[in-house]
């Protein structure tokens, strides 16, 4: 009954993740496209929601499968994951708060280092694993959306030249329906999969699935596609303000060269199995195009914050998840200790909800 | 060290194909906005052959960017 006990407070715990990573990073998707006036902002997160979940359902290749190659999977049980996943969400819900764009699948990794790091010590923890597929990655990914959007954009501006601004404003537009669909795509086969493959790895920790026959149970891939997709529609709009116009003031060209570039550099990476985020590649991307144009259109300051929130992803989530992971050990080794910690985060979020409805204005009539 | 910390093969393919699809599909996409502008201005001034030239240099343009979209497509479904 206990690991019964403890399965499902995973599964909820990584549908949560999987609610505030479908929010956090609906902004890489529409930012662009709301603040060029492409699409009106609900129908944006509506389409940016329904490609989202079509997207977990077009592979179902667990290739995401978490901390591979950056944690001794051996070591790794459902309390760890529990923890890693509450690491996660809540660094998550930290830069949402501030608007700042920061890497879900960072804060994921980085919240299962920081409870293996408590739980099996440092040697169960691959240094060179996690150089090469999370801070090289990190490195490289905003680097070259910049390069790329910045390049394409000059080519863009050269190529327009002089014609009438109103036609080829109108077009930019309309094609970033389309870079923008790609990236919704792209963003919840990404996604989407982490959470499927927690949950997958989960049941079979548990014995509900055989560990040779991996396969993801179809209600896995329904309940991750629908979590991400309903977070998607919640809309991070926080983090969407600072990608669409707190970083640059973008008009239809610059929207259209940042989402082409972040497709191009997102689909090249995939194809050729280097892991990148899809946060660090879109915001490099708008800074790019925004720098092309004139480097003082950057507002530096901005981006110097989102630097350093993507900076403290991996240690602040560790920090956050080894600290869950070393609390849930207080109750013992059983479903105890993952259930009290489950109860004070609910607790929390509702006060804290509660006290935000409480100081929020009361709603008037308006008068005649 | 460096070598088993960064796939120098892997992170050489990213760059030189974001760089041509990224580059390339702005390009493109604004060459076919160009043709799709120019061809409206040369017909309203009668001037049919710059206007069926413009056309076809905007369709084959657009046709580029639209085989981009759909081999996007075709990444993310064949992973």
């Amino acid at each position: 009954v206990g690991s019964d006990v403890i399965l499902v407070i995973v599964v909820g715990t990584a549908l949560a993740f999987d609610f505030t990573n479908g929010f956090h990073d609906t902004a890489n998707v529409v930012a662009t496209s709301i603040s060029t006036r492409a699409v009106p902002p609900r129908l944006a997160v509506l389409i940016a929601a329904v490609l989202n979940f079509v997207g977990a359902f077009l592979s179902l290749e667990v290739a995401a499968t978490i901390a591979k190659g950056i944690v001794d999977s051996d070591v790794i049980t459902p309390t760890i994951i529990f923890a890693g996943l509450v690491g996660a969400i809540s660094w998550n819900l930290v830069t949402w708060y501030f608007g700042l764009p920061s890497s879900s699948s960072h804060a994921l990794i980085g919240g299962v280092v920081g409870a293996t790091l408590v739980a099996a010590g440092a040697s169960a923890v691959d240094g060179e694993g996690l150089a090469s597929k999370v801070f090289v990655p990190a490195l490289v990914a905003p680097v070259l959306a910049f390069a790329v959007a910045g390049l394409a954009i000059l080519f863009a501006y050269r190529t327009i030249g002089r014609l009438r601004p109103g036609p080829i404003s109108r077009g930019f537009r309309v094609g970033q329906l389309f870079t923008g669909g790609l990236l919704a795509l792209a963003h919840g086969t990404n996604d989407a999969q982490k959470t499927m493959g927690v949950i997958t790895l989960a049941l079979i920790a548990n014995g509900n699935l055989s560990a040779t026959d991996f396969h993801v149970p179809t209600w896995v891939v329904l309940t991750s596609a629908s979590a991400i997709a309903l977070g998607t529609y919640t809309g991070g709009w926080r983090i969407i303000r600072t990608m669409g116009t707190r970083i640059i003031k973008m008009d239809p060209a610059q929207g259209f060269a940042a989402q082409g570039a972040g497709s191009a550099v997102i689909l090249a990476a995939s194809h050729f199995g280097y892991p990148l985020s899809t946060t660090h590649v879109i915001s490099g991307g708008v800074m790019g195009s925004g720098a092309a144009k004139r480097l003082s259109a950057v507002r530096w300051g901005v981006a110097g914050n989102i630097i350093v929130a993507w900076l403290l992803t991996v240690p602040a989530a560790g920090a956050i998840g080894g600290a869950v992971y070393g609390l849930t050990r207080i109750f013992g080794t059983g479903a105890l200790g993952p259930l009290v910690v489950s109860v004070l985060i609910v607790s929390l979020g509702a006060a804290a909800f509660a006290r935000r409805a409480q100081g929020r204005p009361a709603v008037t009539p308006t008068e005649a | 060290m460096l070598a088993t910390v960064v796939d120098t093969k892997a992170l050489f393919d990213v760059i030189w194909a974001s760089l041509a699809a990224g580059v390339g599909g702005t390009a493109a996409f604004s060459v076919a906005l160009v043709g799709a502008t120019r061809f409206s201005d040369m017909r309203r001034e009668g001037r049919g052959v710059q206007a069926v030239m413009f056309g076809v240099l905007g369709v084959v343009s657009l046709a580029l960017c639209l085989g981009a979209v759909v081999y996007g497509i075709v990444i993310i479904t064949s992973k």
